[in-house]
């Protein structure tokens, strides 16, 4: 078995810790050496969204700008991410989304699954974040719903996108005030878990929880992969 | 035996393993496949462990051999297929050789085997079902024996190669090569043996995996570095060299699987695309050997020898770093770990100082002594008669001293930690504990890891406890032979005493403590019994008393009592008479004999007479006394007994109809040899006690004999059902 990210072989000694792992690994020491988990990076995150902050505060600037603007009605329950946006975090996202590698989702599969198990139930329905249709046909696959199927293969979409500009390419005020681009597609049940790769400012899954929160669900949250 | 557990434990876990492993097992249907066929398989060829209930009886006609005949002595022992069953047989200077594959005539006595008598005591009948030989013949005539198979020639080349040997080296020497070259330990010296087994290092003493790979690591460097064959070339002839060794060495359990790895290994290392973990080589060893002979799953050696293997391939990360003493620590202490309840199940205790002796010796045998007898037995063959003598002198002069040196020792008891035999469950926990406890010290979580490490030592400790909450009173009426030897356990553990460490007389020499040594001592450990507080010698006659110095140096007892008539330079002896009292708690011993007067009599007749009281039961403890001193007895105290044991083996000068009617016992014990000269029980001693409706118990025939009082009722268990 070869590391799905730098081909190195995978040293595949069965040992006391392996001995009982059944999944293959796909990952080599090395690699795997260079994800940062935010659990194990800082002890104190925003209750919120995730961010490593003081130990003094319990929810981060941002998330107080929030409550502030939505006046105490934040749509987004709370917001779990796994790893933090390093640069090798950021090498590895690039091949995964832009050059079209697939495979690389198994990377973050226990992961997720274990993350998933930790924090959430199985009474949340996943609700990946979709792409536009046009961005759908560049790319070839959702990211988002690539992670949702890691946890549910049966994942289906609840909500669609009308197209805009990709996010990454808009500054961070336009991001926070541009209009909702979903549309809803189906009536939600009551809990909610959306999906996504990453979470920067928050405004994409706020708004898509807006839409589901109008259309009758009670409480919605996030898993994301990333918080940068 | 166990019935259907194995059976029933293999179908759960087989069961849990698909449920656990759903996907696993959905994604490879074909390993599923595998899985289940070997575990049908498994179904098919494991070992039947029946016993042979009767002897075969007289037996003239065909047997094939199918084992390599051992000489030893004047004596020849082999297995052979007669008809559908394998019998072990013995042949006292054979007129005829036969080999491995010869078909024979043979005229023999066919006999089940000795089965044990005691409880821990060692089991040869089941020694011998455990390799599917249900029957032995001791005295075989070989009539006449013709063929022979094509591996008999390897073994017979082998011989020869032992005979160029002996020839031009000392015993001593021999005896080691023998034993280290090619797997047999009969010529080492006793004293020795059993030190290397209190030790924790017998596996020096046979051929084990890392003698193998010693071996083999040699050939390599020497073909690959010393000669002009390539690499490859260097690993065919090791390819050809491996099954030949593996003969000559006599083809035990680590032989095998340190061969048959190393082929794999080699084979595979010529397949560049394959790459099979060695966990996996080991598995596959593993299942080929069952596969081939599935009685190998019985042997020791086997269960050992796998068990540390896959132990220390798993404990690879572990032992990547660290100095070479910290290494070498480290594998000492898993190996040890790993077969812990293997080594409480087998041998009742384990030798806590171990790791440390084989610290020292498991160098010096694998950079020292293994090379210098390699090339000695090669140096037999290529140099000069002169050259051999001064590596044969060389190799005694340095081994002698590192044997004397550990004899020295001796057998310390600090050293020593009885358990005695481990309750199944306990056993399994151990296992789980184990299993954590490494991963745990792998992944790095050291301080669970000692937690865990802290509850593992406390686990035996459950198992040494349950004895405390026992509350019964146990007397064990030992099946000593012509002789005697009994254990009182008292309720809860609260003192342990032994009546007589008798010997049966013998007259061939080396086998003078065998009581002590074969059923005493592992009675004793097996019930977790290290120390005790007193051992009682009713009188000093070899049959009562002949290992009261092997008791006194291995159990400590606080107190040795004994008759008064006898001068014996011993600090703890308590002399006691007629009179005298020992309590324990709520038992107590009195004493009805011998009195001052008695120094007069014989030997018998001064025998401890003490009837052991607590609660309602009673039990009458007579030596070897005869009729003048059990009717004084009778008379002067009014005894109402349970249980009489029977004075003097059963001779008929003891054991009278006035002390039977005076004393009224329900059961009568005899201690008695099976067969013995003596004649013991006396027929008449038999009718008296018939004609006074007492159930008579004798350890001739029924084993072990040993009653359980709890509660005002007494259960009686018999080691022969």
């Amino acid at each position: 078995m070869h590391c799905l990210i730098c081909y190195q072989e995978i040293d595949s000694e069965t040992t006391w810790t392996t001995i009982f792992e059944i999944n293959q690994r796909v990952l080599c020491d090395v690699c795997q050496s260079r994800f940062e988990r935010i659990e194990d990076m800082s002890n104190h995150c925003c209750e919120k969204c995730m961010r490593p902050i003081e130990q003094s505060i319990s929810i981060c600037g941002d998330c107080y700008a929030w409550q502030e603007r939505l006046g105490g009605k934040d749509p987004l329950h709370r917001n779990v991410s796994i790893f933090n946006y390093n640069s090798f975090m950021k090498d590895v996202m690039a091949l995964f989304k832009y050059r079209g590698d697939y495979e690389l989702v198994k990377v973050w599969e226990s992961d997720v699954k274990t993350t998933f198990q930790k924090c959430f139930s199985e009474k949340f329905t996943l609700v990946p974040i979709p792409l536009s249709k046009k961005r759908l046909e560049e790319r070839g696959f959702n990211q988002a719903e690539a992670i949702a199927k890691l946890i549910d293969p049966n994942t289906a979409f609840f909500i669609e996108r009308t197209h805009t500009e990709k996010q990454s390419k808009k500054t961070k005020r336009e991001r926070i005030f541009s209009k909702n681009p979903f549309k809803l597609k189906g009536i939600p049940s009551s809990h909610i878990l959306l999906i996504d790769d990453l979470y920067t400012t928050g405004t994409t899954l706020r708004q898509a929880a807006q839409l589901l929160i109008d259309s009758g669900a009670k409480v919605v949250q996030s898993l994301t992969l990333i918080r940068s | 035996m166990l019935g259907y557990l194995p059976l029933g434990v293999g179908v759960l876990m087989f069961t849990l393993l698909c449920l656990v492993w759903k996907k696993k097992v959905i994604n490879n249907p074909y390993l599923f496949l595998m899985a289940s066929f070997s575990f049908l398989l498994s179904l098919i060829i494991s070992p039947n462990l029946d016993y042979a209930v009767e002897d075969y009886g007289y037996y003239e006609g065909a047997v094939k051999v199918i084992s390599d005949p051992e000489i030893d002595g004047e004596q020849l022992k082999f297995i052979g297929q007669m008809e559908r069953q394998k019998v072990y047989f013995y042949s006292n200077e054979p007129n005829v050789n036969p080999h491995h594959g010869s078909s024979c005539i043979v005229k023999s006595y066919i006999q089940t085997p000795n089965a044990a008598t005691n409880p821990g005591q060692f089991n040869y009948q089941q020694y011998l079902a455990n390799q599917g030989i249900l029957y032995v013949s001791f005295d075989t005539e070989i009539l006449k024996c013709q063929g022979r198979s094509f591996l008999s020639h390897f073994f017979e080349w082998r011989y020869v190669i032992q005979q160029n040997i002996i020839n031009q080296i000392s015993e001593q020497s021999y005896a080691w090569i023998n034993a280290l070259l090619f797997g047999q330990r009969e010529g080492l010296p006793n004293d020795i043996i059993k030190s290397f087994q209190y030790w924790g290092l017998s596996h020096l003493l046979a051929i084990s995996g890392l003698h193998v790979g010693i071996f083999l690591g040699l050939c390599y460097v020497v073909l690959s570095k010393w000669t002009r064959l390539t690499i490859e070339q260097s690993k065919w002839l090791i390819l050809v060299i491996i099954p030949i060794y593996i003969i000559i060495a006599g083809a035990q359990p680590p032989v095998l699987r340190a061969g048959l790895m190393a082929i794999f290994v080699i084979v595979l290392s010529f397949m560049k695309q394959s790459k099979l973990d060695v966990t996996d080589i080991l598995s596959i060893v593993f299942m080929v050997l069952l596969i081939v002979d599935p009685y190998l799953m019985y042997q020791l050696s086997f269960q050992f020898s796998f068990a540390v293997t896959f132990a220390l391939i798993l404990s690879r990360k572990l032992l990547k770093n660290g100095s070479w003493l910290m290494i070498s620590l480290k594998v000492s202490l898993i190996s040890q770990l790993v077969i812990l309840p293997l080594q409480f199940y087998y041998f009742y205790f384990t030798n806590v100082l171990s790791f440390a002796m084989n610290l020292i010796y498991v160098p010096y045998f694998s950079i020292l002594v293994l090379p210098f007898l390699l090339s000695i037995t090669l140096s037999v063959f290529i140099f000069p008669d002169k050259v051999v003598a001064f590596l044969d002198y060389a190799f005694i002069m340095i081994h002698e001293k590192m044997m004397k040196v550990i004899l020295l020792i001796g057998e310390p008891s600090f050293a020593q930690w009885v358990v005695g035999q481990p309750n199944l469950v306990i056993m399994v926990v151990y296992g789980i504990l184990f299993l954590w406890f490494m991963y745990s010290w792998e992944a790095g979580y050291l301080k669970r890891a000692g937690v865990i490490s802290i509850l593992m030592v406390g686990l035996w400790y459950i198992q040494l406890g349950s004895h405390y909450i026992d509350k019964s009173l146990k007397i064990t009426v030992l099946d000593v032979g012509q002789a005697e030897s009994i254990v009182i356990e008292l309720p809860n553990r609260s003192g342990i005493y032994v009546v007589d460490v008798g010997e049966e007389i013998r007259f061939n020499s080396g086998h003078e403590h065998k009581n002590f040594n074969d059923i005493i001592k592992p009675y004793l450990w097996s019930k977790g019994i290290s120390r005790i507080d007193g051992i009682i010698i009713s009188h000093y006659d070899t049959d009562h008393a002949g290992s009261l110095k092997q008791i006194i140096n291995h159990f400590q007892p606080k107190l040795i009592i004994s008759h008064p008539f006898q001068s014996l330079e011993l600090s703890k002896l308590v002399t006691i008479q007629e009179g005298m009292q020992i309590s324990h708690g709520d038992v107590q011993m009195k004493f009805l004999s011998p009195n001052f007067d008695d120094e007069n009599h014989d030997e018998n007749n001064r025998s401890l007479v003490f009837i052991l009281k607590y609660d309602d039961f009673d039990m009458l403890f007579t030596g070897d006394i005869t009729n003048e001193i059990e009717e004084r007895i009778a008379q002067k105290y009014r005894l109402d007994l349970d249980v009489l044991k029977v004075a003097h083996h059963g001779s008929n000068t003891s054991t009278s109809e006035t002390l039977l009617k005076e004393t009224n016992p329900h059961m009568a014990i005899i201690s008695v040899g099976d067969q013995n000269r003596y004649g013991h029980p006396d027929p008449e001693v038999l009718e008296r006690l018939t004609n006074e409706g007492i159930r008579i118990l004798r350890t001739d025939e029924d084993g072990s004999i040993s009653i359980k009082y709890v509660d005002g009722h007494s259960t009686l268990k018999r080691f022969n059902p």
